[in-house]
This record gives structure tokens, C-alpha cells and sequence, in this order.
């Protein structure tokens, strides 16, 4: 125990060295800004999801600059591309991001179709690509060594875990699971798939819509005919409105209950189905692992009173607090990596990444955030279930 | 039909001019052919100029029709084709549209990982009109994310470069173009814009590419199909060269609107006109069938009409053969003008045979009175000594007397001939100027004289005297007799001949002598003066010819020169009858004033031919004497040159023979006297070298080509300035110039002057030596050497004396030097074909240009190299 403190003294000491050494050094010249790049969904109408996770990554870039930046006195800064929610989009703004060599990693936005199609990209460039919200399983799950791909946020498998679960524990028996026709659906239905192994009770049946369909009548008439107790739902904000509103059509009393996978959380959902009041003609639980309502901690506070500093508007009111929160805690350990590291290189830092050590942060205390087995920050039992208030607002249901 | 003026009139006047002598021709062949004939070809030529006009109107007509038949069936094919495009790409655009808007194809453009499940069975199950159509979906940047099928060759390039692609996804809407690519057979390439579900936005587009060659694959095998797009610029198939064409501007939906394509149809004019050839050859062969029958229907009418006036022409033809008419006279068949035409030619025939009977009685008894009168002029031409002629001219017949036949030895036979036999007799010489002289006196009336040769019957020839005259014409001046006379004048044309040669040959010889001759005839007057005389004394023959002996003496005297007078023809006479006796003479030489300044030695031959008296001769020495004269100056020259340095020698080797010295002063005299020796031995070196070169006329020069800056750079650096001075400053040109000399020569004529600026400069000053290449001199193709120093100069008496041998522009001895240095620099020179310029001032300084004709540059430096040890080698025995 002595030992050891003594080693941490020493180590403590060191870093106060190191960080009063490193302003004397960096005042001379000033030094190159190391650059972390996020290429989200920023046009894509009435998604704030690219905004949130911005949002996140500023307020951490903030406090580590504030802090004397890293690799003792390189300050970071954020550099935006808009992909428009297209694959080949996202591809090009990687490719183009790459050949920066001061871009250290880059941050992708919430569509899982765009990240899956990236993480092999950054792999064959060695450039980080730091996942904060794309759930599919697989794009952190590349058979490419070494792995550039880390993610610090829910998984499909997670989410339909979650859902299943609630799902029995509600009691429901007969699902009506509604997919989008693409990388994030079919993850998700090889997870249900999966799991539904371990809940013999549950019976479901898949419907599949186009992600941008307008017209889902035909599966709604469908989830009449199956007679359905419950619809698990796995939509982005504006296919899960309509599909909403689809189902506001039956009669209060046969409206069925809706598991929503997170995609609804990424944007303007609640104003699309028409305003808060109109959450009330549901019964609406949706997976989330992050709220800031009911959240009493001091970083969360302290970043609360930031934020409203800085946005003159309530971090609780943000629609993807998810993303945000992912964002946030991911900007943290990169910046940990990076002076782990001791430089830009990025396999260097991607090394650092998976050694990196315990780490208080927003979401949660990680122990060990990444190892070289797991890219996953989260856990399974991070996920929860979460409602939306009278305002809007998701707030975590309790236990 | 057609307007002459299209022409070009000058081309149309060569044409007609060309093909004139050519129309006339065939006018007067047809002149000569027979009345039958002719009948016969305007029969033919009529039915002919009928028959041709109606076959070409019929064919004209004929072919016009099949031409409009064919365009008409060729617009309701190619309307019916164009249709079927139509819908074809009408159909395929719509379904594409479908397929653009279909909501899975969208969601594609999000799912890479899934889409080919879903996607490729959609695309590949569009089933298109088009056998060769590729159907591709692609991003926003035009990169191809799946297609219906391999078949075509790999698109040369991404499809975001196809103008349709760009154009598509800057306007969002459905596009077509024509891509024409080098590697690939032209395209149609049509895009469509896939919208992004998830955004509403344009994120990339379906592109449908059809070869253009199947747009117009099917037709029959006679036409061709093409298609031309809005500025009419051919895209796809073929025109042909001279086709019948029918155009449908197609309808087609909005997207292929600004192509503006045109379908155009057609078929070889010549494939439709081929059923025609059929009808051109039935009309050819009937053609020639008529021709023959209306040839032989025109002949036999022909032969009809003419049979009355052939009976007519066939005994008109037997009168003027026998020139007597006969028994026989024409039968009259007819009673039309034919008829009428052969009773009247009976009757002359009858006339004709009276008359004639009445001629022939007249004429008997004029010819025996001829006769008569013949006999008797036959007998007094005998008599006479000279050949006579007389030749009655209108009968061709020339009578001569006996002395005609011997002089020519001829027979009797000949006493009488035609003219042909006289003409046979003359000298072919001489003929022209005979029948010259015989038709001037036949046109002008006046009697000929001429002599001229003949030719006897054995081949000899003679001088005749030919005087004759016209004796007789006709009322209109013709004439009709004509009698003359000949005489034998060989013998007096010998004598004049051989008397002619002889004066020619004196002459020639006059004339080619270089030496003056004049002859005085037995009165003592000037009777004639060679040209060499009068050349030499710029006299003319008129001032000398007829003079008497003393006036041709006082004319000479004042010609000469008093130092050298003429001492008169007296005296001449007097030596010339000495040299006569056998005494001998010294020669007399006198001297021609100028501008003739001539020494000239005269002598004078008496002569006792009666027409001579004396000949004078005169003989120009003028170069001898000169050469004497310049002998004799030069060795008294170079004697007084050698004389002075002898003296100083022969002065001072007697002091030391005859005084004692201390060792201090005898060295000084010894030094003298050798450099008085040395001065003497260069002297005669240079004399030596001079009358060698002048000897040799540069026979033993070894001549090479070589670099002149070459040459310099070897004199300056051999050569050593005068204690204390600087060597010469050189200004030598970048680039060879090379000049074709001996270069041990032009190394002392180059020393030579370089000494000279030296020595001429005994105050200091520079010494410069510099090129002029052709391009800064103003003499082309000459290379000047130019030595220039800042001495003394010269003045204009002493530079115009600075190449005389043995002269020195220094005469206080302070300067050493033999006279001769230029001299030879000269003769070196010029031996080499150049030129010595010579510029100073006194006081100022000397320029001296050495200038020599510019040698080939094509010589090598190895070359030159070897020619240069040449050079050396056979220059070894130079001193």
C-alpha cells in the first residue's frame, strides 16, 4: 500500500511537473493544434443528433484546453464535416480527414448504415474512428488487426436485450418488431434473434419498412392482424412518428404498448408526433443509457451550469443527451490516450486507448474503458428504460 | 436547261477554238462524200435526233417516277421505325423513372452491407428493349455502387464525368447525352436522380447507358438507319453517298428533348435506280435495231433519187478522158427535171464534137510554118563563136547552137531540151544566184550579166560569162521568150584567184605581227601601215597612208622623246645600205612621247620590187630596257647597302691589325665589327630569301589550313620584344577563322612586322595585334591580321615608298634594319592571293592589315594538327 502510494506520489508529482513544465515550454512557439474531426448527419432536417454529440465534444475540448491541452500544451480543436447521412458521403470526409496528419481521430454521428460502412475505412487508413451513438454490433466487431474502431455507447444486442426484457417483465407474449431495411436493422433482428433463444415465453414477428417509407399502413394493418400485445420498435425519429401517429389511428383502448429502440431520442421526435401532449396517447418506453434529469452528481452538475452558461438553455432539454453525455466521456479518454501516447501517432494512441486505466466520467466510472478484446466503453447493463416527461424529456424510469 | 454563264468564258473560247479546225474538218470530209451519201446521213441523222429525244424523255420520266414511289414508301418505313424507337425509349424511360422513385432504391444508397440482396434482383429484373443496356446505380459522385449486368466493356471512366451524370445531379432532374468516348462505340447514356429517403436530398442516380448502335439495329438490308442530333451532326449509322432519305424528328419524352434527335432513313439511290438498268438496255437494243433499218431504207431511196445524175457525171467523166465526145449520149427515162437536165447535156455534147473538128484543121497549118522558121535560126546560131540559148518559155524549150554542146561536151542530142536540162548543168553553188538573176530580169525587164560555174557531161567544171534578156511578152507583161549568150572565162577567174590568196596570206601576216611594218612604193610614199605600227604610235592609217618619205620623217620625229629622237629616214636609208654591204650596224632605238612612252628600235629593208621601194619595221623593247634599267639600279643599290657595314668591318679589322689596344676597347671594336658582319650577313639572307620566293613564284610553299588565332598565339609567344618592353596585346576572335597558307611564312612575314612596330616605336607605346573576321571587315571573305603600334609613323612620300627594297623610313641609322623586311612581307603576301594595307601618321604611329582570302572551315582540329607537323617537317630546310 505504501509502495504504492509512493509510486502515485511520485506519478503526481510528475504530471504537476510535467504540467508546470509544459506552459513554459509551449509559450515560446505556439503549438500546432492536435484535431479531432466529426463527420455527422449535420443537414439532415429535424435530426439534432450531430448538434448533441458537437455539443459534447466542445464542452470536453473546452475543459481539457482550459486544463493546458495535451502533450504538454497542444491545444485541441474540433473540426465538422456534414455527410448528409450518406455512406459514400462519410467515406470521402474520412479519406479527406486522413491525409490531415494533425487529425487524431474522428467522431461519427448516430446512423449505423454510415458507421458500419466507415469502420473498415478507418481501419485500412490507422485512423481512430470514435464511435458516441451508432448502435449496430458490428462496427466495432472488425476482424481487421489492429482495430481503429471504439465505441462508447449502446449496442443493438444491448438494446434488444433490454426491450426483451422489459417485454417479459411486462408480460407481453406476442411482439410485433418493426425494421428498417438496412445495416441497423438487420443487426438488430440477428440480436433479437439471438436473444429470443433465451425467452422462449416471446413470440415475434418482423416487419420490414424502407428507412425513408412515409406509407406504413400496410405493416400496421398487419400488427392488427398478428394481433400483437406490444410493437418493438427499431425507427429513427421520423419513421417512428409516423409510425406513431399510424398507431394513434386505433382506438385508445387497442393501441398497443411501444418498445422503442434509442434511434427516436436523435432529433425532433416529440415535435414531429405533434408536441409533448401528444406522448400522452402512449404508452412509450424507449432504451436509452443516459438522462440528465434526476442525475445528481457533480461533474453532471457542474457541466449543467456550464451548459447553460455557455447555451443559455437547460443540457436537459437536449433531445440526444445520449450522444451528448458518449461524446463528452469519449472526448475525455481520447485526450487520456493522447498524452498516454506522448504523441499524434495515431496506432500510438489507439495502443494508449486500450490501455487506458479508471476514468470518472459522465455516463458512468469506467474501470477500464477499452482493452484489446473489447471496444466497447458500456456494458449490457448500462442500457435502461426511459420515458419522456410531460416536457418532453426522457427521464430514467426507476427500477 | 442549263445557263452558260455557270461557265468559265475564257475555258468555253479554248474549247471552241480547240474544237474548230476539228468542226471543219469533219465539214469538208462531208463535202466530199457523195449526194447519196449525204441524203442518207440527214435521213439517218433525222430519225436518229427523233428517236433519241423521245428514249430520253421516256427515261427521264420513268426514272423521276420510280425515285418519288421509293421516297414514299421510304418516309412510311421510317415513320413506322421512328414510332417503334419511340416507344422503346419512352417505355424504358419511364420505367426507369419507376425505378429511381422506388423507396427501396433509395434506402440502397444507406446500406452497402445489404443492398445487393434486394437490389441486384431489382435491377436485373428489368427486363429493357435494349439487348445491350447497362443499368447502374451510383453515388452523388458518380461512383458505381451496382449494375444489371458485365456485358459491356468496362466504362473508360467514372460516370460522374458523363456531362448526363453532372448535368442530372446539378438540376435534379432527368437527363440524356450522347457520350462519345474513344475507346468505346458512341453511347446514350441517360441518368435519373435517386433521392435520399432519409433527407430528401439527391444522393445519386440510376444510369441507364445504351450502345447508339442499337437504337438503329433493326432495317431492312437495302436501307440504312441513322440518327442525327439537333445541329444535324451525325451520332449513329450511315448516310450513304447519294441516298434517298426520309427524316423523322423524333418525339420523345422530356429528358432526350435537348438531343433533339432525328431519325433519318434512306437507301442507296442507285439500289432503287437498278431496276431501270433493265429498261436502258431494251431501249439501247431496240434503239440499234432501227438504226439499221432506217440506214438501210435511207440508202436505197437515196440510190433511187441520185441514179440519173450518176449516168451524167459517168460520161461527162469519158469526154474529159479521151477529150474527144463520142458516140454515146444519155437515155431520158424520165420527163421530170432529171429528164429535162440529160436532153439539154445531149445537145452539148453535139456542139462540143463540131467545134472541135474546126480547131484541130486551123492548127496543122500554123505548126508547119514553125518549123520552117525553127530550121533557119538553128543554122545562124551555129555560126557563132559563143554558146547562144534561146528558150521559148511557155513551151519549156531551150534551143542552143554547136558551140553550146562542145563547151559542155555534150551530143547533138542536146542542141535542144527542156529547162530542167539547163539547170542540171549549173554549179549547185551557184544555182540560186543564177535563177536570182534570171528572175530579176524577167520581172524588171533589164538584161542579166553573171558569171558562174557549170559542170560538163565528164564532171568538169568551168567559168561561164552568162549575158541575157527577155525578147518577147505577153500583152500583160509575161514573158514568153527569152535568148542570151555564153562565153568560157575559166582561165581569167585561175588568174584572179591565185592573186586574191596571195594578198590574204600577206595581210594575215601584217596584221598578226607584233611588230610595225610600213612600205614605201617607188614614189617614196607611205603605201601601207601595219596595225602593230599604228597601235604603237596611236596614229590612224588615214594620217600615215600617201604621205611622202619626209613628211612621214617629221611626223615620227615629233613623236619622240628628244632624249631618244628619230634620226631620220636619211640616216636609215644609209644604215640599210651598210647592213646590204655586210657592215655591221648598231641598232637604233628611239622613245616614244606619252602617252605612248615606248622604247621602239626602227630599221629600214630596201626592196627592188617595182611596187616597193622600202619596208620600215618597228619593234617595241620597251620591257627589255626597263628590266636592264632596274637590274642595274638594284645592284648598285644592294652594292652601296653592303658597301657601308664593309667599310665599318674592313676599318676596324685593320685598327685592330695595325694599333694596340686595351682589352675593354678591342672588345668594343670587336663587338662593332661583328655586328656590322651581322648586319651584312642578314642582308644577303634577305636577298637570298627574296630572290628565292621571287624565284619560285611560291612553288615551294606548303600550304595548310589552319587556325589564324593559332598562327598569332605561335608568333607572339616565339617572339621576344625589345629589353624592357611588353610583349604585343592581342585581340583574338571567339571562334576559328582559318585561312589556307604556309605557316613558316606567314610566321616571318608576321615577325617582320612586329619587328618593324618595335623598332618604329623607340619611345615605348603599345603594340596590338587583333583579327578582322569577315563579318567586321568590310572586304567579304577576307581574314585581316592587323599590327598597330604608336611609334614615329611615316609621312605620305615615305609610306608611299615603304615597300621599295633597300628603303628605310629611317635615315639617321639609329634604328637597325636591312630595307628589305617589307618587301619580302609583301611578296609572301601577295604570293598567297592577299593584300598589304599599309595606314600611318606621322608622328602617330603605324597600322599594317595583312589581308588573306579566307580557307575552308571545315578542317578538323586533328587535321589541322597533322598538317601542321606536315608543314614543319617540309619547311625544315627554310633558314
Amino acid at each position: 500500500m505504501n509502495t504504492r502510494f509512493a509510486i502515485r506520489l511520485c506519478s503526481a508529482l510528475a504530471a504537476c511537473a510535467g504540467l508546470l513544465a509544459a506552459p513554459a515550454q509551449a509559450a515560446p512557439a505556439k503549438a500546432e493544434p492536435v484535431v479531432i474531426a466529426i463527420s455527422a448527419e449535420f443537414s439532415v432536417g429535424g435530426s439534432t443528433a450531430a448538434q448533441d454529440i458537437e455539443a459534447g465534444v466542445n464542452m470536453a475540448v473546452e475543459e481539457i484546453n482550459a486544463a493546458g491541452g495535451v502533450l504538454g500544451g497542444r491545444p485541441l480543436v474540433v473540426e465538422t464535416r456534414d455527410d448528409r447521412g450518406v455512406p459514400m458521403r462519410a467515406i470521402d470526409n474520412l479519406q479527406e480527414l486522413a491525409g490531415n496528419p494533425n487529425v487524431v481521430a474522428l467522431f461519427c454521428g448516430r446512423f449505423s448504415p454510415v458507421a458500419i460502412e466507415l469502420a473498415p475505412i478507418a481501419n485500412a487508413q490507422g485512423l481512430l474512428l470514435l464511435d458516441p451513438w451508432a448502435a449496430a454490433d458490428g462496427i466495432t466487431q472488425s476482424k481487421q488487426r489492429p482495430n481503429y474502431v471504439f465505441r462508447l455507447s449502446l449496442t443493438d444486442a444491448w438494446a434488444m436485450q433490454k426491450m426483451l426484457e422489459t417485454a417479459r417483465k411486462r408480460g407481453y407474449k406476442r411482439l410485433a418488431v418493426y425494421l428498417p431495411n438496412t445495416a441497423w436493422g438487420r443487426s438488430s433482428e440477428t440480436a433479437l434473434k439471438t436473444l429470443s433463444q433465451r425467452s422462449p415465453g416471446v413470440q415475434w414477428q418482423t416487419y420490414w419498412y424502407q428507412w425513408g417509407d412515409t406509407d406504413f399502413s400496410r405493416i400496421l394493418s398487419d400488427l392488427r392482424l398478428w394481433k400483437a400485445d406490444a410493437v418493438l420498435m427499431v425507427a429513427n425519429e421520423r419513421e417512428g412518428a409516423l409510425i406513431l401517429k399510424g398507431i394513434a389511428a386505433f382506438p385508445k383502448q387497442s393501441r398497443p404498448p411501444i418498445l422503442s429502440h434509442w434511434g427516436i431520442a436523435g432529433g425532433n421526435f416529440v415535435a414531429l408526433l405533434g408536441g409533448p401532449e401528444a406522448l400522452a396517447e402512449f404508452d412509450l418506453s424507449v432504451v436509452q443509457t443516459f438522462a440528465f434529469k434526476g442525475l445528481k452528481t457533480a461533474r453532471a452538475t457542474a457541466l449543467a451550469r456550464a451548459y447553460r452558461a455557455r447555451h443559455k438553455a437547460e443540457i436537459s432539454d437536449l433531445a440526444g443527451q445520449a450522444g451528448f453525455a458518449h461524446a463528452y466521456d469519449l472526448t475525455h479518454l481520447l485526450a487520456k490516450a493522447i498524452n498516454r501516447a506522448g504523441s499524434t501517432r495515431r496506432a500510438a494512441i489507439r495502443d494508449a486507448l486500450e490501455q487506458t486505466g479508471r476514468h470518472d466520467g459522465l455516463v458512468r466510472r469506467y474501470h477500464r474503458p477499452f482493452s484489446p478484446s473489447d471496444h466497447e466503453a458500456l456494458e449490457p447493463a448500462d442500457a435502461f428504460i426511459a420515458r419522456f416527461d410531460n416536457q418532453g424529456r426522457l427521464y430514467r424510469t426507476p427500477r | 436547261m442549263f445557263n452558260i454563264r455557270m461557265f468559265n468564258l475564257p475555258l468555253i473560247g479554248r474549247i471552241r477554238s480547240a474544237l474548230r479546225p476539228q468542226f471543219s474538218r469533219t465539214l469538208s470530209r462531208l463535202d466530199q462524200l457523195g449526194l447519196r451519201e449525204r441524203i442518207t446521213l440527214t435521213l439517218l441523222a433525222g430519225a436518229l435526233l427523233i428517236g433519241a429525244t423521245v428514249a430520253a424523255a421516256s427515261f427521264l420520266y420513268t426514272r423521276q417516277l420510280i425515285l418519288d414511289n421509293t421516297q414514299t414508301l421510304l418516309e412510311t418505313r421510317a415513320s413506322r421505325a421512328s414510332h417503334a424507337l419511340e416507344i422503346k425509349l419512352a417505355g424504358t424511360a419511364a420505367q426507369m423513372e419507376a425505378l429511381a422513385n422506388n423507396t427501396i432504391t433509395g434506402n440502397s444508397l444507406a446500406d452497402s452491407v445489404g443492398r445487393d440482396l434486394y437490389l441486384i434482383p431489382l435491377i436485373r429484373n428489368q427486363h429493357l428493349p435494349f439487348s445491350q443496356a447497362r443499368l447502374i446505380l451510383a453515388d452523388y459522385q458518380g461512383r458505381e455502387l451496382t449494375s444489371n449486368n458485365l456485358r459491356m466493356a468496362a466504362l473508360g471512366k467514372g460516370l460522374g464525368a458523363f456531362p448526363a451524370y453532372q448535368s442530372m445531379m446539378q438540376t435534379g432532374k432527368p437527363t440524356a447525352s450522347i457520350d462519345r468516348q474513344a475507346t468505346l462505340p458512341p453511347l446514350l447514356v441517360m441518368a435519373w436522380p435517386v433521392t435520399y429517403n432519409l433527407t430528401g436530398n439527391i444522393e445519386g442516380g440510376l444510369v441507364l447507358v445504351i450502345p447508339l448502335s442499337e437504337l438503329i439495329a433493326d432495317t431492312n438490308p437495302d436501307e440504312s438507319l441513322a440518327l442525327l442530333d439537333r445541329r444535324g451532326v451525325l451520332q449513329i449509322g450511315s448516310l450513304g453517298k447519294n441516298p434517298l432519305s426520309a427524316n423523322v424528328a423524333l418525339d420523345l419524352p422530356e429528358l432526350f428533348k435537348p438531343l433533339g434527335l432525328v431519325q433519318v432513313l434512306s437507301e442507296d439511290r442507285n439500289v432503287a435506280l437498278g431496276k431501270l438498268n433493265v429498261l436502258v438496255f431494251l431501249y439501247l437494243g431496240f434503239g440499234l435495231f432501227l438504226v439499221v433499218v432506217i440506214n438501210g431504207l435511207a440508202r436505197a431511196s437515196a440510190r433511187r433519187l441520185i441514179a440519173p445524175v450518176n449516168a451524167m457525171a459517168t460520161l461527162a467523166e469519158q469526154i474529159a478522158d479521151t477529150g474527144w465526145p463520142g458516140p454515146e449520149r444519155l437515155k431520158i427515162g424520165r420527163r421530170d427535171e432529171f429528164g429535162r437536165l440529160s436532153a439539154a447535156f445531149n445537145t452539148m455534147i453535139e456542139r462540143l464534137s463540131e467545134s472541135y473538128t474546126r480547131l484541130e484543121n486551123k492548127l496543122d497549118a500554123g505548126t508547119q510554118a514553125l518549123r520552117q522558121s525553127e530550121n533557119r535560126l538553128r543554122h545562124v546560131m551555129n555560126a557563132t563563136g559563143e554558146a547562144l540559148w534561146d528558150w521559148n518559155i511557155p513551151a519549156n524549150q531551150v534551143t542552143h547552137n554547136m558551140r553550146w554542146c562542145q563547151m559542155l561536151e555534150l551530143g547533138q542530142e542536146f542542141l535542144s531540151h527542156d529547162i530542167d536540162g539547163f539547170i542540171n548543168v549549173v554549179h549547185k553553188d551557184d544555182l540560186p544566184r543564177v535563177n536570182e538573176a534570171i528572175q530579176q530580169c524577167m520581172k524588171e525587164g533589164v538584161p542579166y550579166v553573171i558569171e558562174y560555174r557549170m559542170v560538163t557531161s565528164r564532171g568538169r567544171h568551168f567559168w561561164v560569162l552568162d549575158r541575157g534578156n527577155v525578147v518577147e511578152r505577153e500583152k500583160d507583161g509575161t514573158p514568153v521568150r527569152m535568148v542570151g549568150s555564153m562565153t568560157d572565162i575559166t582561165a581569167r577567174r585561175d588568174a584572179e584567184e591565185a592573186a586574191q590568196e596571195r594578198t590574204e596570206q600577206l595581210d594575215t601576216i601584217f596584221t598578226l605581227s607584233p611588230d610595225g611594218f610600213v612600205s614605201f612604193d617607188a614614189e617614196r610614199r607611205v603605201r601601207y601601215a601595219s596595225p602593230a605600227f599604228l597601235n604603237m604610235t596611236g596614229l590612224a592609217s588615214e594620217d600615215v597612208v600617201r604621205l611622202t618619205e619626209d613628211r612621214f620623217d617629221s611626223l615620227i620625229s615629233l613623236l619622240c622623246e628628244r632624249s631618244m629622237p628619230f634620226p631620220g629616214m636619211a640616216m636609215l636609208r644609209s644604215k640599210a645600205c651598210d647592213q646590204t654591204a655586210g657592215k655591221a650596224v648598231k641598232r637604233t632605238l628611239i622613245e616614244l612621247k606619252p602617252p605612248n612612252s615606248r622604247v621602239i628600235e626602227v630599221g629600214l629593208s630596201l626592196s627592188r620590187a617595182a611596187s616597193v621601194n622600202a619596208v620600215m619595221y618597228f619593234r617595241d623593247v620597251t620591257q627589255e630596257t626597263e628590266v636592264d634599267r632596274m637590274k642595274s639600279e638594284f645592284l648598285s643599290t644592294a652594292a652601296h647597302e653592303l658597301r657601308t657595314p664593309m667599310s665599318s668591318v674592313y676599318g676596324f679589322a685593320e685598327l685592330l691589325l695595325t694599333e694596340q689596344f686595351d682589352d675593354a676597347t678591342r672588345t668594343e671594336i670587336t663587338q662593332t665589327i661583328y655586328n656590322q658582319a651581322g648586319l651584312m650577313a642578314s642582308i644577303i639572307n634577305e636577298l637570298l630569301d627574296l630572290a628565292r620566293i621571287e624565284a619560285r613564284r611560291g612553288k615551294d610553299f606548303v600550304r595548310t589550313t589552319f587556325d589564324v588565332r593559332e598562327l598569332i598565339n605561335t608568333v607572339v609567344s616565339s617572339y621576344k620584344p625589345p629589353h624592357g618592353r611588353p610583349g604585343p596585346e592581342t585581340d583574338l576572335p571567339a571562334t576559328p577563322l582559318y585561312i589556307h597558307a604556309d605557316h613558316q611564312k606567314m610566321r616571318q612575314a608576321i615577325s617582320n612586322i612586329l619587328s618593324n612596330a618595335y623598332k618604329y616605336s623607340p619611345d615605348g607605346g603599345r603594340v596590338r595585334m587583333r583579327v578582322l573576321s569577315p563579318e567586321t571587315a568590310s572586304q567579304a571573305k577576307e581574314i585581316g591580321i592587323e599590327i598597330r603600334d604608336e611609334g614615329i609613323g611615316m609621312t605620305p612620300p615615305q609610306l608611299a615608298r615603304v615597300f621599295e627594297r633597300f628603303y628605310r623610313a629611317d635615315d639617321s641609322g639609329n634604328i637597325p634594319g636591312t630595307g628589305l623586311g617589307m618587301s619580302i612581307v609583301k611578296e609572301i603576301i601577295e604570293l598567297h592571293g592577299g593584300h598589304i594595307d599599309v595606314q600611318s601618321t606621322f608622328g602617330n604611329g603605324t597600322r599594317v592589315t595583312l589581308w588573306l582570302p579566307q580557307g575552308k572551315e571545315a578542317v578538323g582540329k586533328e587535321e589541322l594538327g597533322k598538317n601542321m607537323v606536315d608543314s614543319t617537317e617540309s619547311a625544315a630546310p627554310s633558314p
